[in-house]
Formats: C-alpha cells, sequence, structure tokens
C-alpha cells in the first residue's frame, strides 16, 4: 500500500472514528445533562 | 414614653413594641381612618439634626418596588420624628434564625435574588439610596415567602455630603467603621464591650449594602452571625459545607471581601451571577467543558481527517502518475530497443492504471509502427478510439492529435491515402503549431491529388517555421501530383541533400526512386538505391528492397530477350528475397516473387511461395489462382502426352468458388481473369473438357 493510500484511508477511517466519536460522546453527554439539569434544578431552583 | 395604646397624630394607635435599633424604635400600628395595620418608627433623637427630615421624607415616601416597603407619612412632632410605613405580616430573617431554622440553599438563592433586585433599584435611583443596614432582621419574610426590606428612615443619599447611616455590627462594610480601636477602654469589675466609632463623614456607597447582604447571607448560609468588624475580618465560607454548592458560597465569599475593590461593584453584578448560578456550578461548568471539548475536538479531529484523507488522494493521484509515466517511459525504451513483448506488456500495464489516458495507446501504435506491422496500427487505433473518449478523459490535444498522426501515417504506409488525409486533418485541427503534421497532411492530400488544399497546408506548414528540406519535399510530392516529375525528382533530390533528419532524407530517396519509377526510368532507381544504400534504416530498408526488386521485375517485364529478362529477374529474386527473408514481405510482394520465379522458370521455388501462400491467406482466390496460373505455365512446358490439367482444374475451382463475390460486383482481379482466359483456351483446345 502505498503512501498516499494509507493517507486516504487512514483520513477515511479517521473521519469515521471521531464522527462515530463525536455522535457517541454526544449521546452520553445529553444522557448525563438531563441528570445534572435535574440536579441544578433541584440544587438551585428555577 | 410611647406605650401600647398611644394614638399619635390622631391617626396611628399603637397596638405593639415591635423591635428597636441603633435607627429607632418600630411599634405596630393601627390606622383609625384606613382601618390597617402600620408599622410607626419613631427615629432615634441621636439621628435627629443630622438629616435632612423633609427630604428624606420624600424620598423614602417616592420609593416604589415590589420588595420594598410603602412609607404612608412622616411626621414632625413635639416628642420626636416618625415614619409610617406599610406593617408586612409575617417574620423576618431574624426570628427565623433565632428558632433554628435551617434555611435551603433554593431558599437563600431565591431571597438573595430578591434582596439584590430591591438593591438594584435603590442603587438606580438618582441619587442612589443607599440602605446601609441591611441585616436578617431588616427583611421580612412575608407569608407567601418573598422577602421585604425594611428600615429605610435611616437610610441614606449618596452624595458627597451625605453623613448618615446605620450601622449593625457584623454586618457593616469595613469601610464604615472610622478606625479599628475601641473608644472605650475595659473597667475594671466590668464586663469589657468595645464600642466602635463608625464613620459618619464618608460617603458610603452601594457595595456597602452589597457587604452587608453578603454577610446577612453568610448568616443564612453558615448558621453563625458574622463575626464583629472591625477587629476581626469576617472568614470565608468553607467550600465544603454539605447543604451549599461552591457557587454559592464563592458568590457570597466575593461580595463580603474586606476590600471594596474586591467586591461585586454593583447589585446587578450580584444579581447576575445568582441568577446564572448554574453556570458558576462547577459541575455544569465540566459539563460544558466537555461539550466543547466533545464538539471542539472531534470536529477538529474530522476536519483533520478531511484534510489527511484529502492530501492523501492527492498523493496518491501523484503516485499513479507517477507509476503511469514511469511504465510510460520504460515501455517506449522498450520499443527503442525493439523488446517489443515486454513494450506490450508494460503499455498493458500502463493502461491497466489509467485506461483512458492515451499516451499508452499511441505507444502500442509506435510499438507496432516499430514492427512495420500497420495493418495492426490502424486496427488497433481505430478500435482504441471507437471504445475510448480521449478527448472527455482530459487527454491534452497535442496528446491526441499525436495519436492521429500515427495512425494517419500508417494508412498513408498502406497508401489509404484518403484515410490518412481524415486523420492527419484531426491531428492539424488539435494542435495546429506543429509544422511536421501540416507537412505530411499536405503530402496526403497531394496524394489524393488535392492540390490546392495541399498547397494550402503547405503554407501553413511554412509559416510555422518547417525546414527547408521538409518545404521541399512537400512541394516535389505537389508537382508528382501535378504530373511534372522532373520538378518533383529535382524537389525530393533537393530534400534527400540538405536534410539533416536521416528519416527525411529516407523518405526524399524513397519518393525520388518512386518518380523515377512513374517517369520509367528503372535504372535511375535502381541506380539511386544502390549508391545511397547506407542511408536507409529500419522500415526503409524494406522499401528501398522492393523498390529495387519491382524496379529489375520491370526491367524483366520490358526485356528485349529472354537471358536480359533471367538477369532481371534473378536480381529481382535477390532483392525480393530479402525483404521476405526480414519477415516483411507482403502479398504483393511475394506474388512478385513468384512472377520473378517464373520468368527464371523456377517453377519449384515459385510453387513453395504459393504453398505456403495457402496458408497464409486460406480464403484468397487470387493465391489459387496463381497456383492454377503456374500449373498451366508448368504442363505447357510438357509434351502433350504427359500434360494432365487435373490440379489446373482443381486450383481453378477453388479460386472461382472463392471469387463469387467478385464476380457479383465485377471486381475480380487480374489473376483471375487470366486464369479464366485460360481455362478457355484449354476448353478450346479440347485439354479440359466442359
Amino acid at each position: 500500500m502505498t503512501v498516499g493510500a494509507i493517507m486516504f484511508y487512514g483520513g477515511i477511517g479517521l473521519f469515521a472514528a471521531a464522527l462515530a466519536g463525536m455522535i457517541i460522546a454526544n449521546v452520553i453527554l445529553s444522557s448525563k445533562w438531563k441528570k445534572l439539569r435535574q440536579l441544578m434544578h433541584d440544587r438551585y431552583g428555577d | 414614653m410611647i406605650e401600647k395604646g398611644n394614638i399619635i397624630n390622631g391617626t396611628y394607635r399603637i397596638e405593639d413594641k415591635i423591635g428597636a435599633g441603633g435607627g429607632g424604635t418600630v411599634f405596630k400600628a393601627y390606622h383609625l381612618r384606613l382601618e390597617k395595620y402600620v408599622v410607626v418608627k419613631r427615629i432615634n433623637d441621636a439621628w435627629v439634626g443630622l438629616m435632612d427630615s423633609r427630604k428624606e421624607a420624600d424620598i423614602i415616601k417616592n420609593l416604589k418596588h415590589q420588595y420594598l416597603p410603602q412609607a404612608y407619612d412622616f411626621l414632625q412632632l413635639d416628642d420626636g420624628i416618625y415614619t409610617v410605613m406599610d406593617f408586612v405580616p409575617g417574620a423576618s430573617l431574624d426570628k427565623y434564625i433565632k428558632s433554628g431554622y435551617r434555611f435551603t440553599q433554593q431558599q437563600v438563592i431565591f431571597w438573595a435574588k430578591q434582596i439584590t433586585e430591591a438593591l438594584i433599584y435603590l442603587h438606580s435611583l438618582k441619587p442612589p439610596i443607599i440602605h446601609s443596614d441591611i441585616k436578617p432582621a431588616n427583611i421580612m419574610i412575608d407569608l407567601e415567602g418573598n422577602v421585604c426590606l425594611i428600615d429605610f428612615n435611616v437610610s441614606m443619599t449618596s452624595t458627597p455630603d451625605s453623613s448618615i447611616s446605620a450601622t449593625s455590627r457584623g454586618y457593616a462594610a469595613p469601610e464604615q467603621y472610622l478606625n479599628i480601636d475601641p473608644i472605650n477602654k475595659p473597667e475594671p469589675g466590668k464586663p469589657y464591650r468595645p464600642r466602635f466609632q463608625f464613620d459618619m463623614d464618608t460617603a458610603l456607597d452601594q457595595r456597602s449594602d452589597i457587604y452587608s447582604l453578603g454577610a446577612t447571607l453568610y448568616h443564612l448560609i453558615t448558621g453563625q452571625r458574622p463575626p464583629k468588624l472591625p477587629e476581626t475580618k469576617l472568614p470565608p465560607i468553607p467550600a465544603d459545607l454539605p447543604d451549599f454548592d461552591e457557587a454559592l458560597i464563592n458568590i457570597v465569599n466575593k461580595m463580603t471581601h474586606y476590600d471594596p475593590r474586591e467586591r461585586y461593584q454593583t447589585a446587578q453584578q450580584v444579581y447576575d451571577d445568582l441568577n446564572n448560578i448554574i453556570r458558576l456550578d462547577k459541575r455544569y461548568r465540566s459539563h460544558k467543558r466537555s461539550r466543547l471539548i466533545v464538539n471542539v475536538v472531534f470536529p477538529v479531529i474530522m476536519v483533520g481527517a478531511v484534510v489527511l484523507g484529502t492530501a492523501g488522494f492527492m498523493q496518491m493521484r501523484k503516485e499513479s502518475d507517477t507509476a503511469f509515466n514511469d511504465k510510460i517511459t520504460y515501455a517506449d525504451n522498450l520499443v527503442v530497443n525493439k523488446d517489443y513483448e515486454n513494450a506490450q506488456k508494460t503499455y498493458e500495464e500502463a493502461i491497466g492504471l489509467k485506461p483512458d489516458r492515451i499516451e499508452p495507446y499511441s505507444g502500442m501504435l509506435m510499438l507496432y509502427s516499430s514492427q512495420y506491422d500497420y495493418d495492426k496500427v490502424i486496427e488497433y487505433g481505430t478500435n482504441a478510439l471507437a471504445q475510448h473518449n480521449f478527448e472527455a478523459a482530459g487527454n491534452s490535444d497535442a496528446q491526441i492529435a499525436q495519436f492521429d498522426y500515427i495512425l494517419g501515417n500508417a494508412y498513408f504506409v498502406e497508401e489509404n491515402y484518403e484515410k490518412a488525409v481524415e486523420y492527419y486533418k484531426k491531428a492539424v485541427e488539435l494542435d495546429q503549431s506543429n509544422a511536421e503534421y501540416y507537412r505530411d497532411f499536405a503530402i496526403a492530400l497531394s496524394r489524393c491529388a488535392y492540390v490546392d488544399n495541399a498547397n494550402e497546408m503547405l503554407q501553413k506548414a511554412v509559416d510555422l517555421g518547417l525546414e527547408n528540406a521538409s518545404i521541399s519535399l512537400a512541394k516535389a510530392e505537389i508537382d508528382f501530383a501535378k504530373g511534372n516529375y522532373s520538378e518533383a525528382a529535382e524537389g525530393f533530390r533537393k530534400a534527400a541533400q540538405t536534410s539533416s533528419d536521416s528519416v527525411l532524407t529516407q523518405r526524399a530517396y524513397l519518393y525520388l526512386c518512386r518518380t523515377y519509377d512513374r517517369m520509367g526510368d528503372y535504372d535511375s532507381v535502381i541506380d539511386t538505391i544502390s549508391k545511397n544504400v547506407g542511408v536507409f534504416t529500419n522500415d526503409s530498408v524494406r522499401v528501398a528492397n522492393i523498390m529495387c526488386a519491382e524496379a529489375y521485375l520491370k526491367k524483366a517485364d520490358a526485356a528485349a530477350n529472354d537471358q536480359d529478362r533471367r538477369v532481371y529477374a534473378q536480381q529481382s529474386i535477390n532483392y525480393y528475397t530479402r525483404v521476405r527473408d526480414a519477415g516483411g514481405a507482403s502479398r504483393q510482394t511475394l506474388f512478385n516473387l513468384v512472377t520473378a520465379y517464373q520468368y527464371v522458370d523456377d517453377i519449384k521455388n515459385a510453387q513453395a511461395i504459393l504453398n505456403a501462400m495457402m496458408q497464409d491467406y486460406p480464403n484468397d482466390a487470387d493465391v489459387y489462382a496463381r497456383l492454377a496460373i503456374l500449373e498451366a505455365d508448368k504442363q505447357s512446358k510438357l509434351s502433350s502426352t504427359l500434360r494432365s490439367y487435373d490440379n489446373f482444374k482443381k486450383y481453378y475451382d477453388k479460386a472461382e468458388k472463392l471469387d463469387q463475390h467478385n464476380k457479383v460486383s465485377g471486381t475480380s482481379s487480374t489473376y483471375i481473369r487470366t486464369m479464366e482466359q485460360i481455362m478457355e483456351r484449354l476448353k478450346q483446345n479440347n485439354w479440359i473438357k466442359e
């Protein structure tokens, strides 16, 4: 495999991994945010 | 002395004493006309005279805010000064504290925001009003749970000449004290309670109220009264209180900073932080930071990945181009070194890399041209053009023009001049900067007798800087086309002698010989080739040998006697044999060789050539016709008793069968017609029966 092919397919792989990572991380953070928002409400009120 | 039941100013009946402080004594009273409870406060005598009573009263009466009591009246009576305000049902925060009530964080924030709103209002007035005595006892919680900031009659307007403030030790800001030394000294036998002198001459500002509110919140949060200034600074609230979060504690600590410059500078700032306290929470900030990281870092990685992928794609194209160009260069060198097998393989590999690039196809044409296989050049070239749209694939016009030029050359060599003209025309349309394309286009046009067009193209070639030898060559071709053979011969001779290009020199000599041939001057053909035999290389050697062989054969045809004919025919055989042995003998060359062998009565070799041609051209009627003619010639040399025309008849039938389609169109060859004439004679002489 040539340098160009490694870069090209590496770029595609990295993009896909980053996209998947961002989606997963946002799903996790959204879940955490729901809990945190409830906690903030409980602690500080409206 | 005011007591329960006293009626003040004929309007306010004292009901109860609510409290007393530095500023005065507060009573719950009943408004006899309005029939509602009010608060009557008698200002301490110490304050009287220090304030512009009327002016202060006007200010207080004009205050209107949700969290401030409404002042109704201001009385300057003989026994003192009174203010009358709303009675707020409920209890002060002080009472809550003393009852041991534990405040929740939500309550503290809720009330702090309301008090701050009231302070924003007070501080925004012109001139601003500084409450100056904010403390739990002056904060009422009404029945609905909202605050009411009370005890205004000792508040002051913040002007340089203002000099009144109430103070409560522990809640008053440090700048409200004149100095940190007590003004009294311990007395023997008495418990020492230090007294301090407050600074009545310094104009306080809103930061003092912020401090007092902070100290009040401190009390609510910690449950401990703030230590009394000025000898003890208010310590920061520990950040690890279980019921209160660091965000609120940080706000309170900032509000109660000893140095006013380090506090919030306005109540609005306090309110903003309280209102957005979630944003100050470390868990919230941690979450926001995580969000930021996720939504910045990942996109940055994605952008980086796109950049990497794009760079990779460009690199792949570059590598592919390099590999492709390397293969083309390598294959071109293989062609030069006559390693045609590997050259073809390498060109095919290049085609595999970039099927629509024209270079390997042009290389293949050059490969077949180098092998003098012009039929293959034409077949391969036309197929390539039919299967690929080289223009749409991004090949340059110059590259496509070169391809068309090579194809035109092949058609030219094959003497298909109309097709040569077609491809040369395409070449010059695509690349109008190549003088050689115009030159050969002009030559091909002249071969087709398009003399005017040929002259026009030649002029364009001249305009592009065509060298003199080439000009002479092309002009000679045009003269040839016009039938001016002497001028043509002179032009070709001049071109051959002046050209520095060996290929052009060879072409000029060959065209010169063709001109001599047309003039019937076969000796000059033979002489020219013989004298310049060292000039010819590659395919020109083959062509020169053929021209020489044909010249001798034509001399044999025209020989005056049999001996001369045999001598010329033998010379012709010598040249044709060289061509055949070099693998460059065409069908016509072989037929001519058969004719030459017949002239020298070498029937055996003639027969051998035709037998071999039967293998190579199994469906060629002419081959069988020549065999039949040869067989008739052979039998004619035998005595009549030994003759047999069975083989003639066999070849005749085969030739006639293969020539059926030409018979329909009336295009049978000379050989066929000769064979048929022989058949007629043999039938007439009864050698063959009908």
